[in-house]
C-alpha cells in the first residue's frame, strides 16, 4: 500500500484544520473554571507528574491526548514533505528557485515544535520565593542572596492590608505613576560554589548567569512588616534551552521575511509590480 | 472616436487618482489619530483597543497605498480597503481614549507583542479584499499583492508571538503556558499557515483557490477582531 498520503499537502491541510478546531475547543474549555484550574496546574508540573492532575479531569486528558496525536502527525508530515519535496531544491543547488526558502521555513518550524516538546517534558526547574533584604535561598546548584532592594516609588502604595490588598493592586495592574519597573531594582549575589557574581534584576528585567535567570515578579510590603522594608518575590529559572529556542524562532522569522523578498523580486521580474 | 477614447482614458485616470488619494488620505488620517493618542498618553498605549483599531487602519491603508493602480479593479481595491480603514477609525473614536499608564507597557517586548496583532490584522484585511476581487474578476497583480500581504501578515503575527513569548519568559519564567490566550494565539497562527496550505487539486481553478484563501483570511479577521473587541 502506498504511503504517499503521509507526505501530502492534503494531509497537512486536514491536520491544520483539525488542530485549529482542537485549539478552538481548548479556548472554550479554558473558559470554564474547573478545566482552567486543571490546565493551570499543568504549568507548574513536569509532564511525568501530570497524571495527578489529569486523573480527575478526563475531558482535559482527552483533549491533551488528541492535541499531542495531531501535533505528532503534523510534525511527521512536515518532516516527510520537507525531505521529499523541498530538499531537492537545495540538493540540486537551485538557488534562484522561488521555493528556496521553503526548506528552512519547514525545518525551523519543526525545530520550534521539538523545543516546545522538550520544554514541556524536561524543563520545569524554577523556584519561587519571597525575600527581604539580606535573605537567601538555594536553587539547583546556585545560592542566591538578596543583597539590597532599591525601591524608589512610594512604598505606601504597595503596603498590604490584613486581606493582602494594596492601593496599587496587583503588579500587572499597576500604573507606571505608582510603580515604574525601570527604576525599581533588587540587587542579588549568586554563587555556584566556585564563582560568585552579582547584578540587578527587576520586574520584566531578569538577571542572567549561565542557565540561571532571576526575575522579580513582585515588590510588596506585607501587612505589619513595614519595618523589614520592601519584600521581593523572586523566580529563579533554569532553562538551558531558552536561547536555542529563541534563536530558532528568530531564524524562522528571518526565513519568512526572505521568502517574502524572494516572492516580491519575482513578482517585479514578471511585471506584476512595474510602476 | 478618438475624442471618446481620450475622454474615457482621462476619466479612468481620474478614478485611479481618486482611489489613490482616498488611500493616502486614510493613511494620513490614521497616522494623525495614532499620533494624537500617543501624545495624550503616558506611555505608548499599545495594549488598548483604540490603538489596535487605529494601527489596523494604518496598516490596511498602507497596504492599499503601495499597490500601483493600473485598472478599475485595483482602484476598487483601494476604495474598499480605505473604506474598511475608515470604519475602524470611526469605531475607534467611539471608545474611551486610552491612558497608556500601565507599568507593563514599559517593556519593549510587550509593546511589540501588542503591536504585532493589529499589524497582522491590517495586512490580513487588505489581503482578503485583494483575493476576493481576484476571485470574482481575475487580476493577477492583485493576487500577487494579496499573496505577499498574507505572508507578511503571518510573519507579523509570528514576530508578535516571539516577542510575547520572550516577554512572558522575562516576566514569569515561562515562554508559554496552558491557557486560553495561548490556545487562541496558536489557533490564529495555524489559520495563517492554512492560507498557504490549501491543496490546489481540491479547487477547480485559480479563482476558486483565491476564494478559498479569502475565506480563511476573512475568518481570521473576524476572529481577531471579535476576540479583541469582546
Amino acid at each position: 500500500m502506498t504511503m504517499n498520503w503521509l507526505f501530502s499537502m492534503r494531509l497537512a491541510f486536514v491536520l491544520l484544520v483539525l488542530l485549529s478546531v482542537w485549539f478552538a475547543l481548548g479556548v472554550s474549555m479554558s473558559e470554564q473554571d474547573a478545566y482552567r484550574q486543571v490546565l493551570r496546574s499543568l504549568n507548574d508540573l513536569p509532564m511525568s507528574q501530570w497524571m495527578q492532575s489529569l486523573v480527575n479531569a478526563p475531558i482535559v486528558a482527552s483533549w491533551l491526548a488528541g492535541l499531542f496525536g495531531l501535533m505528532f502527525l503534523l510534525g511527521l508530515n512536515t518532516a516527510l514533505c520537507s525531505w521529499r519535496d523541498l530538499l531537492p531544491t537545495w540538493r540540486h543547488k537551485r538557488w534562484r528557485s522561488p521555493r528556496i526558502m521553503m526548506l528552512p521555513i519547514h525545518i525551523l518550524t519543526l525545530l520550534v515544535f521539538i523545543f516546545h516538546g522538550v520544554d514541556l517534558v524536561f524543563i520545569h526547574g524554577h523556584d519561587s520565593v519571597v525575600l527581604h533584604q539580606g535573605e537567601r535561598f538555594n536553587s539547583g546548584r546556585y545560592q542566591i542572596e538578596l543583597v539590597k532592594v532599591d525601591y524608589r516609588n512610594d512604598a505606601s502604595q504597595i503596603t498590604e492590608d490584613e486581606k493582602g490588598f494594596s492601593p496599587a493592586g496587583r503588579i500587572t495592574r499597576r500604573s507606571v505613576e505608582v510603580f515604574d519597573p525601570r527604576i525599581n531594582n533588587a540587587y542579588f549575589k549568586v554563587s555556584n560554589g566556585e564563582q560568585t557574581v552579582s547584578g540587578h534584576a527587576g520586574f520584566l528585567r531578569p538577571f542572567n548567569w549561565d542557565d540561571l535567570y532571576i526575575t522579580v515578579t513582585d515588590f510588596r510590603v506585607p501587612y505589619q512588616q513595614q519595618a523589614k522594608g520592601v519584600q521581593v518575590k523572586v523566580l529563579a529559572v533554569h532553562n538551558p534551552l531558552i536561547n536555542y529556542f529563541f534563536i530558532c524562532y528568530c531564524l524562522l522569522l528571518l526565513s519568512l521575511l526572505l521568502q517574502g523578498l524572494v516572492f516580491w523580486r519575482r513578482s517585479i521580474k514578471k511585471g506584476g509590480r512595474k510602476c | 472616436m478618438k475624442d471618446v477614447s481620450l475622454n474615457q482614458t482621462t476619466t479612468l485616470e481620474q478614478r485611479f487618482i481618486a482611489a489613490r488619494l482616498a488611500s493616502v488620505v486614510m493613511f494620513a488620517l490614521a497616522v494623525t489619530a495614532l499620533t494624537l493618542i500617543n501624545a495624550n498618553s503616558l506611555l505608548f498605549p499599545g495594549s488598548s483597543v483604540t490603538t489596535y483599531l487605529v494601527v489596523t487602519a494604518i496598516v490596511g491603508s498602507l497596504a492599499a497605498c503601495i499597490l500601483p493602480i493600473r485598472n478599475v479593479l485595483q482602484a476598487r481595491y483601494a476604495w474598499i480597503v480605505s473604506g474598511f480603514a475608515l470604519l475602524l477609525l470611526i469605531y475607534s473614536k467611539t471608545l474611551e481614549p486610552p491612558m497608556g499608564d500601565s507599568a507593563m507597557l514599559t517593556s519593549l517586548w510587550a509593546q511589540l507583542f501588542f503591536l504585532s496583532r493589529p499589524i497582522a490584522l491590517g495586512l490580513a484585511i487588505a489581503a482578503c479584499v485583494g483575493y476576493l476581487i481576484h476571485a470574482f474578476a481575475r487580476d493577477l497583480r492583485l493576487e500577487s499583492h494579496s499573496h505577499l500581504l498574507s505572508l507578511l501578515a503571518g510573519t507579523a503575527f509570528l514576530g508578535g508571538e516571539i516577542a510575547g513569548s520572550y516577554w512572558a519568559f522575562i516576566g514569569w519564567g515561562r515562554s508559554w503556558s496552558w491557557s486560553g490566550h495561548f490556545f487562541f494565539s496558536a489557533l490564529t497562527y495555524l489559520l495563517f499557515i492554512l492560507v498557504f496550505h490549501l491543496p490546489k487539486a481540491w479547487f477547480a481553478n485559480g479563482k476558486a483557490l483565491a476564494l478559498g484563501k479569502a475565506s480563511v483570511l476573512g475568518f481570521i479577521c473576524v476572529l481577531m477582531l471579535g476576540y479583541r473587541l469582546s
